[in-house]
């Protein structure tokens, strides 16, 4: 099952350079649908990759969906060949996102992210405005109802501000 | 109030979205909405074992009778 404080932990002791996007995003910031995943937006500097490694190998990444046999190795070379990844690990299932749709790279998503705690660890996470706009983007039927209740939480947010 | 705005709410009413969700959300830390999530998982988590015991068992019945 998803241990969300043991990644987010490994992130930050890995000094990984990462936004929390997806419903975990959402849910942080109100959102009362269910997520079965752990996604973050990552840097794809040479460092950040190599970091990336160190902090997500001890979970014992796998690619998602995958046959067993599948010869894999999670390293800094295979996520650099890469964009995006699904992977499943000993802590749940976390997809590594190296574009947002209708956001773009690190840097971009970076624009739409704020400062947040969760279980006292510092990260940045995916502003409602940005997750509005990615499933804008992504426009999938099964995301129509999160967007409503995205729109609907803005305004709550800004109602009660 | 701008309209764009109470539209997005009186949209999520109309599709029959519970508000009362969100405020309640809105109400604690970011921690207490992600322990609260988790708390959902493990139940999701729960019902998904007792499935299989239950599967589990009807093979076990079936094979007796």
């Amino acid at each position: 099952m998803l241990d969300i404080k043991k990644i987010l932990e490994s992130l930050n002791k890995h000094n990984v350079r990462y936004i929390v996007v997806g419903g975990t995003a959402a849910i942080a910031q109100g959102s009362a649908r269910l997520t079965f995943d752990f996604d973050i937006c990552y840097a794809r500097d040479k460092e950040n990759l190599k970091n990336i490694v160190m902090a997500i190998a001890p979970f014992h990444p796998y690619l998602r969906g995958a046959p067993k046999n599948l010869p894999f190795i999670f390293d800094a070379k295979t996520l650099q060949m890469g964009l995006n990844f699904t992977f499943s690990t000993d802590v749940g299932d976390i997809d590594l996102i190296g574009e947002l749709s209708g956001l773009g790279d690190y840097n971009e998503v970076l624009k739409y992210a704020g400062k947040s705690q969760i279980y006292n660890i510092d990260c940045h996470i995916l502003l409602l405005e940005g997750l509005i706009k990615n499933k804008k983007t992504v426009a999938r039927e099964k995301d129509k109802e999160a967007l409503i209740e995205l729109e609907a939480l803005l305004e709550i947010q800004k109602q009660q501000k | 109030m701008n309209t764009k705005h109470k539209d997005a709410i009186e949209r999520a009413k109309e599709y029959g979205l519970d508000l009362t969700l969100l405020y309640e959300n809105l109400k604690r830390t970011p921690t207490e909405r992600i322990e609260n999530f988790v708390r959902w998982l493990e139940l999701v988590d729960e019902l998904k074992r007792a499935k299989q015991r239950k599967e589990k068992n009807n093979v076990r019945y079936q094979k007796d009778t």
